[in-house]
């Protein structure tokens, strides 16, 4: 993905959801995308398979094998969609049609790529396929509806809608989100044992932290539609080099820390129709130096010590520092 | 019921006039629901400048009213129940195309439409497999007074003599009993009973259809918009039945 930029015109101004967001993913890769909501992770990915709403100004280059999916037309598109790239999205009870049997709709998402498949290999694929993703007695659960399931085997489901093709890139969109933590943890190991089967590359977009550090081998932080920070997942969290990472970092409740208050990062995600001038996230930020050059000058995004770490502060070189020091972040 | 004042059965008479009802009643149903589901899926769906056109052509239909009309064309092309149910089936669909049409804008925008385009799924496989049964529940709501409209608008048309003069009418009856009213009060009341059963059952099947849906699995806002929309139809329903009835 190279400079992604979407914007949506709307009657009160545009609001620029997506602001040159590039990174590289190859195959077997797991990269975390973490911001808070509105940072414009969702959309990046959506953008990915072209399901923005047709008001959206989408430009910049999204390359996959070689094409360039923004400027495919329509019905090679819909060959990539669920085929070579598939999405597993967030809230799975929403995801799935509430009229259909479970089994039906995975069997749609094979059929649709694949129109001449026999009838009883469908019905074998669909098994296998909730099989696959743990759920017991899966020929009872494939004439199941969705309504009937618990919240974490509509997630593996939907895991399984998103695998019936052997994707090469699989998308999801904070797939853990609308569960509970240990069914959380569950549905995590799912998706990662079943990539790993597939040796699919995976985008993960969550706001939780803890599931980047468990399933990702490289971290995106996005704010305010821009990419703050980039890099080896133990390097980001073990040496911050943005203020905004350090302070996600500092709200995470962690074991050894008994009692007392959590950080905060004080102040809301700026209003995407008016991103404050300079760094995005200087009226929020520690460290910033008002007004120079914090609110006047935009950084941008560079390469630090670390092997692909890369940050978008003016003083990114100071935050690594402070936060090796500080004893509270956790190290590797 | 006795006879009337030729010496004919009542309750014969009655029963076939039910069945004119019922016929005329599912004929326009299947014309309507047919064109209204395809033209407003085809709005809601595509929107734009296919919507507009759509939407303008209900309009200038839905500014004619289907009685007067009927009057028109049957004082014009001599009536039938075959033209009735042309007429009334070429007229009634754009009060159930609005309605799909606003189902499918709200469940077009849900998340597993959208899921559906992310698997592959062409638009019209999306329409016919993932929206169009989720407007369904609307459209079962809504039928039902259609029908108690048609029936009145038909029982109206006959009251006033341009029934088909082939078939006996519920309207024709209670028109026909008119003369003898201080006499034999069972020419008019019997007809009259049934129709206003019919219509009341019609009614209270809409109810009762909006009563089972609302309580379905997923109730969400197109639940009470539907009700809502129920509402606005039963009092334009009752202008026609005024209208049908003068």
């Amino acid at each position: 993905m190279r400079d992604l930029r979407v914007r949506f015109p709307t009657s009160d101004g545009v609001v620029q959801a997506c602001d040159g967001v590039s990174y590289d993913l190859s195959r077997g890769d797991v990269l975390g995308i973490v911001g808070e909501s509105g940072s414009g992770k969702t959309v990046s990915a959506m953008a990915i398979l072209g399901l923005l709403p047709a008001s959206a100004e989408v430009t910049g280059e999204i390359r996959f094998d070689g094409r360039n999916l923004l400027e495919l037309p329509p019905d090679e598109l819909r060959k990539v969609r669920g085929n070579r790239i598939a999405m597993v999205f967030q809230d799975a009870l929403a995801a799935l049609n509430p009229l259909h049997r479970v089994g039906s709709q995975i069997a749609e998402a094979i059929t649709t790529h694949r129109p001449a498949i026999g009838s009883s290999e469908l019905r074998d694929r669909t098994v296998q396929l909730l099989a696959d993703v743990g759920i017991p007695d899966p020929a009872r659960v494939a004439r199941r509806y969705p309504h009937e399931l618990s919240g974490g085997m509509r997630q593996r489901a939907l895991i399984a809608m998103a695998m019936a093709n052997d994707p090469e890139v699989i998308i999801a969109d904070e797939p853990t989100t609308a569960l509970d933590v240990t069914t959380q943890a569950q549905v995590l190991e799912v998706l990662e044992e079943m990539r790993e089967r597939t040796g699919s590359a995976m985008v993960l977009i969550t706001h939780n932290l803890g599931v980047v550090t468990v399933a990702a081998d490289r971290a995106l932080v996005m704010y305010a539609g821009k990419v703050v920070e980039s890099g080896e997942i133990r390097e980001v969290f073990a040496h911050p080099a943005h203020p905004y990472t350090a302070g996600l970092l500092a709200s995470m409740p962690r074991l050894e820390h008994e009692g007392g208050s959590l950080e905060r990062i004080a102040g809301h995600p700026p209003s995407l129709m008016h991103v404050p001038s300079g760094c995005a996230f200087h009226p929020r930020c520690p460290r910033s130096r008002l007004p120079e050059p914090c609110a006047t000058a935009i950084p941008l995004l560079r390469t630090l010590l670390g092997p692909g770490h890369r940050s978008a502060c003016h003083f990114a070189e100071e935050v690594i520092v402070s936060s090796s020091d500080d004893p509270s972040q956790p190290t590797g | 019921m006795g006879t009337d004042n030729q010496g004919r059965a009542m309750w014969a008479m009655v029963v076939h006039g039910l069945a004119t009802s019922l016929i005329t009643v599912v004929a326009v149903l299947a014309i309507s629901a047919v064109i209204g589901i395809a033209v407003g899926a085809l709005s809601g769906y595509r929107g734009g400048v296919v919507d507009s056109v759509l939407m303008r052509l209900v309009d200038v239909l839905q500014a004619v009213p289907a009685f007067f009309l009927a009057i028109v064309a049957f004082a014009v092309l001599g009536s039938g129940q075959d033209k009735l149910i042309l007429l009334l089936g070429l007229t009634s669909w754009t009060f159930l195309a609005r309605i799909v049409r606003a189902q499918v804008l709200s469940v077009k925008e849900r998340e597993f439409v959208r899921a559906a385009h992310s698997f592959g799924s062409s638009g019209t496989r999306t329409v016919f497999r993932h929206v169009l049964p989720n407007v369904v529940p609307a459209v079962v709501v809504i039928l039902p007074l259609l029908a108690s409209r048609v029936v009145l608008i038909e029982a109206g048309l006959a009251f006033i003599g341009l029934g088909d003069p082939n078939r006996l009418s519920l309207g024709y009856l209670i028109s026909n009993a008119q003369p003898y009213l201080q006499y034999y009060w069972w020419m008019s009341v019997f007809p009259g009973l049934v129709l206003t059963c019919l219509v009341l059952g019609f009614n209270l099947l809409g109810d009762a259809f909006n009563d089972v849906l609302d309580r379905g699995p997923a109730p969400s806002l197109r639940a009470s918009r539907a009700r809502a929309r129920t509402r606005i139809a039963a009092a334009g329903g009752s202008v026609e039945v005024a209208a049908a009835l003068d």
